[in-house]
């Protein structure tokens, strides 16, 4: 669906997108994290086609996006940083989406009504709350009917019930249409229950992406204990952390979690259990030797 | 698959009609004040003017509603709500909330540019043609029949509209501030005259005997306000009849500037297909124009610096030290406008890199080599002396003398060429302030329609005017003509002069009070005789002295040659009175459209001040013929004018 090649952009001389690629399928929900700094506003802005690219090629459906209506008509962009028009209402910037993209659903619209109850829809919205700012986006960008949603840290200053709403909205619209998402953040942890792909991003270029199945599945937790001292471990065994609490070894193993298992306990273990690591463990054991402030996306 | 290319969207034409409406509305509100209730007003004005008959009446609101129409017409209104709306319809690319928004729609640029460029000239033209169209059911209401005028002036302030809108969205696309965008406009308006003004004072500062004053040349056209408000309007003649007679002038032009705005339309829109939407905030939007932009602030910085302070140091040091000061604080002025410039580039003021220093380097060699090539004459400025082939007329000390006759021409020119090829000299007498000196200019009015003018200060001590060879000398002799003489005392239709009457100014002594003017008037026949007489003693050179004491203004030695006295002679003519410097300057009138009774700078009649001096005894003669004076002795020379006041104990 969105297909981003080695693409570079420089302003004034600093190199903002360092040969980025990445790619979306159609349908997924695909979670674009790295530090602040890392370039993915750009990116977003190069794939909203609001920036055109030095080199490299930003397709939407094997189309170039730049200047090219018919495919922007395919999304809907929610920016990090919100506009509306001064004095605006939510009924004017309703009219004005409703002027611009022809597959508006004013029925939808006010369907979804009752999901706002608190916005007042006669006020100009710079008058409202941020975060009812964010919820008229969301409400407009829904109901212009889009196959993209693109949304750039869609809930950066928002409090905990406001997130919980906002991407209450989102995925039901993902659940009901097979929306593709495309979502920007700075927080690991904001995505991990969303996103069924990741990317991280990382000074311009786009060091990891993958499906959380398959990050998920390739890496585990081991909690084991022995008799004696810790047994030498197979060959095979790709070990990319251990640690110990007296007799009790804790391991972090690359590959899959049964075969896992499997081995382990073919050392006749006193004890063996195996847990899913969160995303921000995967992340820390597989980038552990990238120059790379993790810390930042995942606290 | 690329969608058709849209030109025009229905949708942001709507959203600006909607969110923009107090610009339109309120430039409609000013709009019907202008025009249908100023043409209400002026017809009711003009009733109640007293004692004219009914045609008359009809003049003078036909008057009115041309001066009206004229107002209208001026390009100052639209200059500024051109910006207004320019500002307000590009708004949001200088805004990257606003910019990242728009262009992430589903809109290509052209069809963003052409939709607001078209509300935005909607929100002008529509509020004009509604108060024009008022304006006309007005006219008809208050029996104006002359709906001429304000078709014309509405076609003008069109065109207007058209140039400073696109003039306006051009500047906006260059710049991603939306500060800077009124800044650049006006800037932009004026530079050419701004510039054209410094660097000629600056030259002056250089070149020996370029004139800081010169009149602006052809490409004023650059300042586009100052160019439509001088040369366009309508003027307003008095007519023999009593009547008036009007004038458009200036549709040339504003049909011209009118296509340009076409120019600048195509130049704004590949601009705008060009631009980088990150630029919003930019002070310069187009990467290759900061170079520019920097260069540009730099050389006017450079100028301006070394304007001001050869200005300050102007005629109290030596030519060549004027040189250095001027060379100096352009430079030094010129590296702080560099690195301001900068400043403003990066948004901070941190800017002092080793490649900015190098570039600066460069440039400020750059800057120094010009001001030696001019310093040096490289141009031949200082040395260009026109070929008699090439002058039309020319005039000398600020137009008071006017020179149509080749030889004279000549003659002139061959003084020029003297005072050039006497630079040195003349520069190095000048620069000692304790030399007496006198300045005078040279004006050429060039076949070409140009102009070359220049100024000196040229050497007047006695020994220079006892000297028959000497420029000053040279000068006096040429101004001495007599038919030189006569045209500028008299005007240059001096023999078709009709005297009207005068007085002799005499003086008394009262105590403290000093002198006392008292005025001895005579009628229009004894005035006949004395114009004659005056004209009698200019043709036989007996007005010499005056001239030398008038010119020079050190004539200390003159002092009991000329007398005090004025005699004063009231001329009519029908032609006009008519002085050299009205025609030499006949260019700048036809530029004015001057809407009152002064439709010329000359009237029918003009008081003539003539100052007399022993020499001139016709004119003594005929005074005394009509009784003004006795003899002699009821004149009094300056020497004897500041002795009674010192006998008087009264110093002035």
């Amino acid at each position: 669906m969105i297909e981003v090649s080695n693409v570079v952009k420089e302003f004034d001389g600093f190199r903002a997108l360092d040969g980025t690629t990445l790619h979306v399928g159609k349908g997924d929900i695909y979670g674009l994290v790295g530090p602040n700094g890392a370039g993915k506003s750009t990116i977003i802005r190069h794939i909203t086609g609001v920036y055109k690219q030095d080199a490299g090629t930003v397709l939407i459906d094997g189309e170039p996006v730049f200047e090219n209506p018919a495919v922007k008509e395919k999304f809907a962009y929610i920016p990090d940083e919100l506009f509306y028009f001064m004095q605006a209402d939510t009924m004017e910037m309703k009219r004005f989406y409703q002027g611009i993209y022809p597959k508006f659903d004013e029925k939808l619209f006010e369907k979804m009504r009752k999901f706002f109850p608190n916005i007042d829809t006669k006020r100009s919205i710079r008058r409202l709350s941020k975060g009812m700012q964010k919820q008229v986006a969301f409400w407009l960008a829904i109901c212009c009917r889009p196959e993209i949603l693109i949304l750039d840290e869609p809930v950066d200053g928002l409090d905990p019930v406001m997130r919980r709403q906002i991407w209450s909205i989102i995925m039901a619209d993902v659940s009901e249409r097979k929306t593709t998402v495309f979502v920007s953040s700075h927080n690991l942890r904001e995505l991990e229950d969303v996103c069924d792909h990741v990317g991280i991003m990382h000074k311009g270029q786009v060091i990891l992406e993958r499906s959380l199945s398959e990050l998920q599945g390739s890496v585990c937790k081991i909690q084991t204990a022995f008799q004696a001292e810790m047994p030498k471990l197979p060959e095979n065994f790709e070990v990319l952390h251990m640690s110990n609490t007296g007799r009790v070894y804790t391991l972090i193993v690359k590959g899959n979690p049964a075969e896992a298992r499997e081995q382990i306990e073919k050392l006749n273990p006193m004890l063996v259990d195996v847990l899913p690591l969160t995303l921000e463990e995967i992340f820390i054991y597989e980038l552990g030797g990238v120059d790379y402030a993790v810390k930042d996306i995942l606290f | 698959m690329q969608s058709k290319i849209s030109y025009f969207n229905k949708t942001i034409f709507k959203k600006n009609i909607t969110h923009y409406w107090p610009i339109w509305f309120g430039y409609l509100l000013v709009c019907l004040f202008e025009i249908p209730f100023g043409i209400y007003v002026s017809s009711r004005d003009v009733f109640y003017y007293t004692g004219l008959t009914p045609e008359e009446l009809i003049e003078e609101r036909t008057r009115s509603f041309v001066g009206l129409a004229n107002s209208v017409m001026s390009p100052v209104l639209v200059f500024v709500v051109a910006l207004i709306v320019a500002m307000a319809m590009f708004s949001y690319l200088h805004n990257s909330k606003s910019a990242n928004m728009i262009h992430s729609l589903p809109v290509r640029r052209e069809e963003l540019f052409f939709t607001n460029y078209i509300s935005g000239l909607l929100f002008m033209a529509v509020p004009q043609t509604v108060a024009t169209l008022i304006g006309v059911f007005v006219c008809a209401a208050v029996g104006i029949t002359e709906l001429q005028y304000l078709m014309i002036a509405f076609l003008y302030s069109l065109g207007n509209m058209a140039f400073f809108y696109s003039f306006a969205v051009f500047v906006g696309m260059l710049t991603g501030q939306l500060l800077a965008l009124p800044v650049y406009y006006f800037i932009l308006n004026f530079l050419e005259i701004m510039m054209e003004a410094i660097v000629k004072v600056v030259m002056s500062g250089i070149c020996f005997g370029v004139d800081g004053m010169d009149q602006l040349s052809r490409l004023l056209v650059l300042s586009p306000i100052y160019f439509l408000t001088e040369k366009t309007g309508i003027r307003v003649s008095c007519l023999d009849d009593g009547g008036y007679g009007y004038e458009v002038m200036g549709g040339k032009y504003v049909l011209a500037y009118f296509l340009v705005s076409f120019v600048l339309l195509a130049l704004s829109l590949f601009a705008y297909k060009k631009r980088k939407i990150e630029s919003a905030g930019d002070m310069i939007s187009i990467c290759w124009l900061k170079p520019v932009f920097r260069w540009c602030v730099t050389v006017c910085g450079a100028l301006i610096g070394g304007m001001i302070f050869g200005q300050i140091f102007q005629g109290t040091v030596s030519g060549s030290r004027e040189f250095v000061i001027i060379l100096v604080s352009a430079i030094l002025i010129g590296a702080v406008s560099f690195f301001i410039a900068e400043m403003f580039l990066e948004k901070k003021f941190k800017v002092f890199k080793k490649k900015r220093f190098y570039e600066l380097g460069i440039g400020s060699v750059m800057i120094v080599a010009a001001f030696l090539l001019l310093e040096f004459d490289a141009f031949g400025i200082e040395s260009r002396t026109p070929d008699v082939s090439e002058v039309e007329m020319a005039s000398l000390d600020y137009s008071s003398l006017l020179l149509t006759d080749e030889d004279d021409i000549q003659e002139l020119i061959d003084i020029h060429k003297e005072i050039v090829s006497h630079k040195k000299e003349i520069e190095a007498y000048t620069a000692d302030r304790t030399n007496d000196s006198y300045g005078t200019s040279i004006v050429y009015k060039l076949k070409d329609g140009s102009k070359l003018c220049r100024y000196y200060n040229l050497p007047s001590a006695k020994e220079y005017l006892d000297d028959a060879d000497s420029e000053m000398s040279r000068i006096l002799a040429l101004m001495g003509k007599p038919e030189n003489m006569l045209k500028s005392q008299f005007g240059v239709y001096y023999n078709e002069n009709v005297l009207q009457g005068g007085y002799l100014a005499t003086f008394s002594w009262d105590g403290s009070m000093g002198a006392q003017e008292n005025d001895i008037t005579f009628d229009k026949d004894n005035a006949a005789i004395i114009y004659e007489a005056v004209k009698k003693d200019i043709e036989e050179g007996n007005f010499d002295d005056v001239l030398q004491f008038q010119h020079i203004g050190n004539g200390s030695f003159l002092n009991d040659e000329v007398y005090v006295n004025t005699v004063c002679l009231e001329l009519y003519n029908k032609k006009g009175v008519r002085y050299p410097y009205s025609i030499m300057e006949q260019e700048e009138e036809d530029a004015y459209p001057y809407t009152g009774n002064y439709a010329r700078y000359y009237s029918n009649e003009d008081y003539s001040y003539v100052t007399i001096g022993r020499k001139c005894k016709y004119t003594i003669a005929a005074l005394k013929e009509v009784g003004v004076i006795t003899d002699e002795s009821d004149l009094v020379t300056y020497q004897e004018y500041d002795l009674y006041d010192q006998e008087n104990n009264y110093t002035d």
